[in-house]
């Protein structure tokens, strides 16, 4: 343990580090907006009485499930373009790959909080007179979300670290950023220290405030 | 319109097949060493020692917030530097990866058993079982049958998470992938492949292990 730290280079590139922690928050965004209503879409299709919308809401949800995030962004980057003919940039591909597998994840989110609302209500819905579109919507779809709340900051955290693979395909995200950094200044140590500490502190924030929401 | 050729990747059978072998090598690795781990942490966590309680915490919460291919290149690339001594990728990948799959499954662990209200221990206790006795015929089989959904669940993920060794050079799956893709420039039938053989293989893997379930423990 005779290692001595010297963290001035992490500190001269430090604003390098925080430029890619904001493309690691774009990211995360563009990938939630792709995911939060995709997922509420799926949802909402797998407990529909079209066997066949069910049907392939049910296999969205198993491909994108089974399939690891890190092949889905070389899918995305350099095969994906092959098949549609047309290039994107690695943060579109991580866009890609990243919201449409969370997209799965949220959708199991949705469908546990559309569980949680008992039977009776969707019979109470009926006897009033409310559709089964307009039972989902202004019934069962409030209190849903109020009941996945948690689980929804915990997509987010999951989310957010899946956006650290964007990496992989040179996306100047914060991860990529360090390891340029730290392969600059041969500070390695420091360098992935740093970085860890930064996802930790944010996540952990999330985490918390998921915690809390579940206390209430 | 792009013409597919599958046949190009025909000679390269046994790169993938190699790919798998260690894919699978390596999650049952990580897999086997979670499982044993998590139920000391889930001990710890339950124990009302309050010392141990805190380790418990201390470990979940660091480990579940970092990214996992943060804690991959922090250990391959930085406990060298500490401890000048070289992990190889395919140690550095068991170590984070097993660090990362404990802390959730440890969680599975301690919530499936804390979800058995302590009143079933009081009947136990009451109809004259020893404390041990109680835990083995009257908690564990309630518990299990809500922890092994998610604990299959979390085995699917970890074997997803073992295609982060690609990026320390580690010949899995995604990495022997990479090498042929960059052989034939063929990244879509390459790829492609790859991401089939995880989602036949893995649809499979839990909708077997799910049903086997179902059948030996019963419906939760």
């Amino acid at each position: 343990m005779s290692y001595e730290w010297n963290f001035s280079a992490v500190t001269s590139a430090l604003p390098i580090l925080l430029g890619g922690l904001v493309v690691s928050l774009q990211l995360a965004i563009a990938a939630l907006a792709v995911a939060a209503p995709l997922g509420l879409l799926l949802a909402i299709v797998r407990i529909s009485r079209n066997k066949l919308l069910a049907g392939v809401g049910t296999v969205y949800v198993e491909v994108f499930r089974t399939a690891a995030a890190l092949i889905l962004i070389f899918w995305f980057f350099y095969a994906f373009p092959i098949l549609i003919g047309v290039n994107i940039t690695a943060f579109w591909a991580a866009v890609l790959a990243i919201g449409l597998q969370s997209a799965a994840y949220f959708s199991e989110a949705f469908r546990s909080g559309i569980a949680t609302v008992h039977a009776g209500q969707w019979d109470a819905a009926a006897s009033v007179g409310l559709t089964r579109r307009g039972t989902l919507r202004y019934v069962v779809m409030p209190q849903a979300i109020r009941a996945i709340i948690p689980v929804i900051f915990l997509r987010i955290v999951e989310c957010f670290k899946a956006t650290s693979l964007a990496s992989v395909i040179a996306l100047p995200e914060i991860t990529y950023q360090a390891s340029v950094i730290s392969t600059t200044t041969y500070r390695p140590m420091e360098t992935y220290t740093t970085l860890a500490t930064i996802y930790f502190i944010l996540l952990f924030s999330l985490s918390r405030i998921a915690a809390l929401m579940e206390k209430r | 319109m792009y013409k597919w050729d599958f046949q190009v990747l025909e000679q390269y059978w046994r790169v993938f097949f190699e790919g798998i072998i260690t894919t699978f090598v390596l999650s049952i690795e990580v897999i086997a060493t979670a499982l044993v781990a998590s139920i000391f942490l889930a001990a710890f966590r339950i124990s009302r020692v309050s010392i141990l309680e805190w380790v418990g915490v201390a470990f979940v919460e660091l480990f579940r917030n970092v990214p996992p291919l943060i804690l991959l290149i922090w250990i391959y690339y930085c406990v060298p530097v500490l401890t000048g001594w070289q992990a190889n990728p395919h140690l550095a990948a068991y170590v984070a990866l097993s660090l990362y799959a404990t802390a959730y499954t440890s969680e599975i662990i301690r919530a499936g058993l804390q979800s058995i209200g302590m009143g079933q221990w009081e009947a136990g206790r009451s109809i004259g079982l020893m404390p041990p006795a109680v835990f083995r015929y009257v908690i564990l089989p309630q518990a299990m049958k809500r922890m092994v959904p998610a604990l299959i669940n979390q085995g699917i993920e970890t074997v997803k998470t073992t295609t982060l060794a690609s990026t320390i050079a580690f010949a899995e799956l995604l990495y022997n992938t990479k090498l042929i893709s960059d052989i034939e420039s063929r990244p879509l039938e390459t790829y492609t492949v790859a991401c089939a053989m995880f989602i036949v293989t893995l649809s499979l893997l839990s909708w077997v292990l799910l049903r086997l379930s179902t059948l030996t423990l019963g419906r939760n």
